[in-house]
């Protein structure tokens, strides 16, 4: 009967003929076709998700009493034939609370579901912890990806900068994806890594860099094959507790990130992300010009007691190179740097019905380095997928696949590289010599021809897989199995050619493969209960298995026929190189979790791990912990005398985490190849044995107090972390008769010490207008306890690892002043023997920061949006070698540069200043004025820098529905507007020994590229 | 050239008189009313009686026979978000209508509960759960077995009665009732412990203005003044409600949302007559009034919308 009214319902469509002839025909089949049916009442619908206002597929409806029942299709709708009305449909869907609808009137339906909300909500997963809401006893900071979105960067760790108390991340460099210093609450090593172990969708990835050519100290960045816009959320695990059960690897702390999924019973989304802007240098190396370098060179050349009549800046007509003003200068620093463009594309495509989520990521960025010559594009694919088999069994995949290509050039510590030819290189020499050709000053290349010239890019192809399986064996008993690759294959080429001092006379040549690859397999039981409401009781036990690949093959060639042959097949003399290793490391672990009353919780974790890397009689250790904690908000004396605290807790952990990031086999007495003698082959020994070889432990407690004021208006925590290192795994000169320079022992202990506070506040909310604060400082202390020997790491000796002193400590002659009357550095004489000598060299300062922190707010008023986050570091020192060899006061000569502050110098009996007067020689003490490690090139570091503010507008939704548009934000970025700070240099941040193995060196500025102020305009659709 | 030219100027033409005939067209069209179904017999009333003084007025509301058709007009019972509204959309409100508490005849708790009557708290406990993502505390449950009916989530009333108790609509208990409140009552008649919320109109008899049977009013501690409610008629409880803010029993207004652009006149002569003679006929529907100076209000914003209609 319906179908026949809705036909004629549409009656008037159709010519009038035709619908007599056919609608007579229709009619006829209809009612004797489905006679049996003829009395039927045809209910249509449509289910949509209450929040999200999107189709339920899959949803079942059944009649309540009757036979009858269907499942809505992909759109959410369903069609149901019933005899006759009122009834009672009941709606289900997983993940949705069923819901009972009566019909009293045959008409087209919306129904909506409301999202279950049963005891898996109130139950937190972090790693393989299952806690109840707020009973963690762990110090963990999450980060949602909208903190991270605006912030440029290739790279998430860089964006992390200033979100998390107690990690500490410092950027390397300004080069786009390049290495950045991230430490959390300390350092506990100082010759096994330091880095945080990263954690992607439960894969366990390497964050070292892969990079064998050096580029003057800097490194390229394996995180940065991590494309941010993937990421959904980071979390950050601090403390003993949260970190012990990733045991072996956990005392640097963990970093877990989790990537974007698809939601079940949503619609399919598709958003797209466009970006375009423009990074150029906030501000640069202030040179002396020509004339003035000449002065400095004429007053040392005087100053050293030689005649002033034969100065070297003297009329040209008295035989010397003409008088310092007639000098011409020589601009080489504009020349590298440029207006650098940076263009990112993401388009993403989620969803899923009631049994499929899936999630299909792309993105493309391409990113141009202010120093010409240096770029980074990156292509990026994500695809992660979770089906429900049935209620008990369900799969899913986790696959990400990036390409990165890199073009580089060296900066830092390389006299060849392009930015010491430009800003180290003097500006009183001219850039090309008279015939045309490229100039060429002492060490310096020309920096025209680096440009020209430059030919050196590296190729990251890394692929991150997870696949698992999860079975539910009880309602709240699984067990989940998974198995996990990271596969990193880096490939670097690099050709001087015949226009490079490196590539004289005919060509030189480096191909480099490095082939980093890791399995992980996993299994996972998890249990968790509730008794009575009041008892909640979580058990996980698991077991891993990992193995790791490592092979790196180099080969050089030189010596080709023209510029044009760049293979290496090509090159008349040709040498390689072949190394490969490998580690194993297998795990037991397991823990629980009580808590009572939702006040008092108690935790336990435990995990054994066996690594290859260490002596038989050590390979296997064990790290437990325990946490406690106490919500002194949900007692009775809190509630009833102070209504505005809604969460008081008070928390507690101790836990022993290990190291084992040294070399693989690290244990073993090793025999190298290649130790050829004509051309017989021969072996060599390369490493001694030490089968006591043996876990660097770092016992760790942290005490903390978390408060929520006000109806969450107001919430703050604070913690305070003791960690102390033994065991340290140190490579310790031995006696040269061995034949070896070093052995790794475990010797030395170390501490670190600090608190973190972090306080949030929701200063406005309402429909139209919000605005949040959120403001966070730490401090860390650190300490080599026990070091049996003090060495210096880095050359020069600037930066010394000794008992009593914190690790990134400065060795220095500490300038006291300058004499007005004489003009020579006074030093202080420890020693007090009235010489200056290395005894006098003393610890003057470090790299640490006193204070870390940010200041984040964000603002909303209707469509716009506001955020704005300033970072600050307090107290850290920073050795500016650029000063060292720049204020060089003619010890340098012509060939180096000058800094405009050597103007500054003392040049007459009464000068007050603390730069000393120009000169090469000795001073009486036995000191030097210039070119010395004095310490008036360590200056303080501190820096307040607005890292980033973000402005954007969203178009009302009823304007955007009506293209199909579920959302369209226009936006613009900008990235280091403003930086206030005392540093002389270009930038405070930045390390020049960013390739010390695991980063033993921190605060040594010297020729590195700036972080650059970035401007980015933007547009995000989502439909 | 000249071809193009020739095809041009037809299009032209063929576009002019489309618009005419569009205009012409649209001065024949009937004012087409829809929305919230329980204001359908005040809306109705309004339009027999607008017609009476109007004989040429055409006006017609919404069936189901042509949903298919733009309304003029949309009727609207709950204080809209800002998403609800399209640009260049306006309000103007014509009435208020209350929403009472109701049950089955039968229900044991009409005997538990006769003595104080359930305060605004217990009523929420009755006719709300609230799940908080944040909290560890239990869902606080009522002491009262009851079976809520509700419409479902986006029903004008359902918006007004959570509004009204600071919730959301998808915080109402139990099952959902579809096509129009009056199946509340429906529903309720059948299970002796189900529990609901009704406007008057729906509540009472509108020609005997006595509640109608089946049913019986949910007691609620009610003040002096206020306790004609629960045992006065229909147009006792409107004189009450018009009179006094009680606090269980939410009181919302009834509007009609028209687009600010190209409004026809016959909309806005309706709109009125129906902030003027129109509101003597609120009461006989179970509707209350506007008061005063709401309504003062709105018949100035319709003056002031409409001036160049004049």
């Amino acid at each position: 009967m319906t179908k026949l009214l809705l036909f004629f319902g549409n009656y008037k469509k159709f010519p009038a003929h035709d619908v007599r002839k056919f609608g007579f025909i229709i009619s006829f089949a209809v009612l004797t076709t489905f006679s049996a049916i003829a009395q039927q009442i045809e209910i249509k619908g449509r289910i949509l998700d209450e929040n999200s206002k999107t189709s339920i597929i899959g949803a079942t409806i059944k009649l309540k009493g009757q036979k009858g029942a269907t499942v809505t299709d992909a759109n959410g709708n369903f069609k149901l034939n019933v005899k006759n009305i009122p009834l009672t449909l009941i709606v289900s869907s997983t993940g949705y609370k069923n819901q009972e609808i009566d019909v009293y009137e045959n008409e087209p339906t919306t129904i909506y579901l409301l999202e279950d909300i049963n005891l898996l909500n109130s139950v937190v997963v972090t790693g393989y912890v299952q806690t109840k809401k707020n009973a963690k006893s762990s110090s963990i900071t999450e980060i949602k990806s909208d903190q991270l979105k605006s912030i440029a960067g290739a790279s998430f760790s860089e964006q992390l900068q200033g979100q998390a108390p107690g990690l500490l991340v410092s950027n390397n460099s300004g080069t786009p994806g390049s290495s950045v210093f991230v430490r959390l609450r300390g350092t506990t090593s100082i010759n096994a890594g330091n880095d945080p172990l990263y954690v992607v969708d439960g894969v366990p990835i390497n964050g070292k860099t892969l990079q064998t050519i050096s580029i003057g100290g800097q490194t390229t960045s394996p995180i940065s094959d991590i494309n941010p816009a993937d990421i959904e959320s980071v979390e950050v695990l601090k403390d003993a507790n949260a970190t012990a059960v990733y045991g072996a690897r956990g005392a640097n702390g963990v970093i877990l990130i989790t990537t974007k999924r698809g939601v079940n019973n949503s619609k399919t989304k598709v958003s797209l992300d466009a970006q375009y802007g423009f990074a150029k240098a906030a501000k640069l190396w202030d040179l002396a010009s020509g004339p003035e370098h000449a002065q400095i060179l004429n007053e040392a050349w005087i100053n050293d007691g030689k005649p002033a009549s034969t100065r070297p800046y003297r009329p040209v007509s008295e035989g010397g190179l003409g008088n310092p003003e007639d000098q011409q200068t020589y601009d080489r620093q504009s020349l590298i740097f440029r207006t650098a463009a940076t263009q990112t594309y993401n388009l993403s495509v989620n969803g899923g019905d009631a049994k499929t989520s899936f999630y299909i990521g792309g993105g493309y960025t391409s990113q141009e380095a202010i120093v010409k010559t240096q770029d980074f594009k990156r292509y990026n694919f994500r695809f992660n997928l979770d089906h429900k088999i049935n209620k008990q069994f369900s799969v899913g995949t986790s696959n990400s696949v990036g390409y990165s290509i890199r073009s580089l050039s060296r900066t830092a510590n390389s006299p060849k590289g392009i930015l010491q030819a430009s800003v180290h290189n003097t500006t009183l020499q001219p850039i090309y010599n008279t015939d045309g050709s490229y100039a060429r000053y002492g060490i310096f290349d020309n920096v025209d021809a680096l440009i020209a010239n430059n030919n050196h890019h590296a190729y990251g192809l890394r692929s991150i897989n997870n696949l698992y399986g999860k079975l539910n064996i009880l309602e709240n008993l699984s067990f989940k199995s998974s198995i996990s690759t990271d596969l990193n294959n880096y490939h670097e080429k690099r050709y001087f050619n015949s226009q490079l001092s490196d590539g004289q006379p005919s060509g030189v040549a480096t191909d480099a493969t490095s082939i980093d690859q890791s399995w992980t397999a996993e299994q996972l039981l998890n249990y968790f209960t509730t008794i009575n409401d009041k008892h909640f009781l979580s058990v996980f036990l698991g077991n891993t298995v990992q193995k790791r690949n490592y092979q790196q093959q180099t080969i050089n060639g030189s010596s080709f026929p023209s510029d044009q042959f760049q293979t290496i097949s090509s090159a008349a003399i040709t040498s390689a190189t072949t190394s490969a290793s490998s580690s194993g490391l297998l795990s037991y672990f397991g823990g629980t979790n009580y808590s009572f009353d939702n006040k008092y919780s108690v935790d336990a974790n435990v995990r054994a791990d066996a690594s290859s890397r260490f002596g038989k009689a050590n390979q296997w250790a064990y790290f437990p912990s325990v946490g406690a904690a106490w919500r002194i908000g949900e007692e009775k004396f809190i509630k009833k005398n102070a209504k505005f605290i809604n969460e008081l807790k008070l928390k507690g952990s101790i836990g022993w985490t290990g190291n084992q990031d040294i070399d693989d086999f690290a244990s073993l007495g090793l025999w190298n190849g290649g130790a050829n003698y004509v051309d017989a082959a021969g072996i060599s020994n390369s490493q001694l044995s030490n089968p006591d070889l043996k876990w660097e432990t770092t016992r760790q407690w942290n005490i903390g107090l978390e408060a929520s004021l006000l109806k969450d208006r107001l919430s703050f925590e604070v913690n305070y972390y003791n960690k102390y290192t033994t065991d340290l795994l140190l490579n310790v000169p031995i006696a040269g008769k061995t034949g070896f320079s070093s052995t790794i022992q475990n010797i030395g202990e170390m501490s670190n010490k600090g608190f973190e506070f972090v306080i949030t506040s929701k200063n406005i909310k309402t429909k139209d207008f919000e605005w949040g604060t959120s403001f966070q400082i730490s401090q860390n202390k650190n300490l080599v306890e026990k070091l049996p020997i003090s060495f210096s790491q880095y050359s020069r000796d600037w930066v010394r690892l000794q008992e009593g002193s914190p690790m990134y400590s400065f060795w220095l002659y500490k300038q006291l002043s300058v004499d007005p009357q004489t003009g020579n550095a006074v030093y202080e004489d420890v020693t007090k023997d009235g010489k200056i000598t290395t005894d006098d060299r003393q610890i003057v300062g470090n790299a640490w920061p006193t204070f870390t922190g940010g200041l984040t707010n964000t603002a909303r008023y209707k469509g716009f949006d506001l955020s704005a986050l300033i970072y600050f570091s307090v107290g850290n020192k920073v050795f500016n070698m650029n000063r060292f060899f720049q204020e060089h006061g003619g010890v340098r000569g012509t060939n180096w540069g000058l800094l405009a502050s050597q103007m500054r110098r003392w040049q007459k009996p009464g000068d007050i200043t603390d730069i000393p007067r120009a000169s090469t020689v000795q001073n009486p003490d036995g000191s030097y004025n210039n070119d010395y490690q004095s310490s008036r090139f360590l200056e303080d570091g501190s820096f307040l820098r607005l890292r980033n503010v973000s402005l954007g507008y969203s178009i009302p939704k009823a304007l955007i529905s009506k293209l199909g548009l579920n959302k369209l934000r226009f936006y613009a970025n900008g990235t280091n507007l403003l930086t206030l700070t005392k540093y002389s240099g270009a930038d405070p941040e930045g390390n020049t020994a960013a390739d010390q193995t695991n980063g033993t060196v921190q605060g040594l500025d010297f020729a590195i590229p700036p972080q650059p102020r970035q401007i980015i305009f933007g547009v995000n659709v989502t439909f | 050239m000249k071809t193009n030219y020739f095809y041009q100027v037809l299009f032209s033409l063929f576009i002019t008189s489309s618009v005419f005939s569009a205009e012409n067209n649209s001065a024949k069209e009937p004012v087409v009313i829809s929305g919230t179904k329980f204001t359908y017999p005040l809306v109705e009333q309004w339009i027999a009686e607008y017609q009476k003084v109007n004989p040429n007025a055409n006006i017609k509301l919404a069936t189901k026979a042509n949903a298919g058709e733009k309304s003029d007009l949309s009727i609207i019972a709950h204080l809209p978000s800002q998403s609800e509204l399209q640009p260049k959309q306006e309000i103007i409100y014509a009435g208020r209508y209350a929403l009472l508490p109701v049950t089955n005849n039968n229900n044991p708790l009409l005997v538990a509960v006769a003595k104080k009557g359930l305060n605004k708290k217990e009523l929420d406990k009755l006719f709300f759960e609230v799940v908080d993502y944040d909290s560890d505390e239990p869902i606080q449950k009522s002491k009262f077995r009851a079976n809520i009916y509700s419409r479902d989530n986006q029903a004008c009333a359902s918006t007004a009665l959570a509004g009204h108790y600071g919730h959301q609509t998808s915080e109402i208990r139990g099952k959902k009732v579809l096509g129009d409140d009056i199946y509340l009552l429906s529903a309720i008649k059948k299970d002796t412990i189900g529990l609901t919320y009704n406007n008057l109109g729906y509540l009472y008899d509108i020609n005997t203005r006595i509640l109608k049977q089946g049913i019986a009013l949910l007691p609620i501690d009610l003040k002096k003044e206020a306790k004609t409610i629960s045992t006065g008629n229909l147009d006792d409880v409107l004189n009450v409600l018009e009179a006094t803010k009680v606090e269980t029993i939410p009181v919302e207004k009834i509007g009609f949302i028209y687009s600010d652009q190209n409004t026809r006149k016959e909309v806005s002569e309706f709109l009125k007559w129906v902030l003027s003679d129109g509101q003597k006929y609120n009461h006989a529907k179970g509707f209350l009034n506007l008061d005063k100076q709401s309504l003062a209000e709105q018949q100035n914003r319709l003056s002031d919308r409409f001036l160049s209609l004049k």
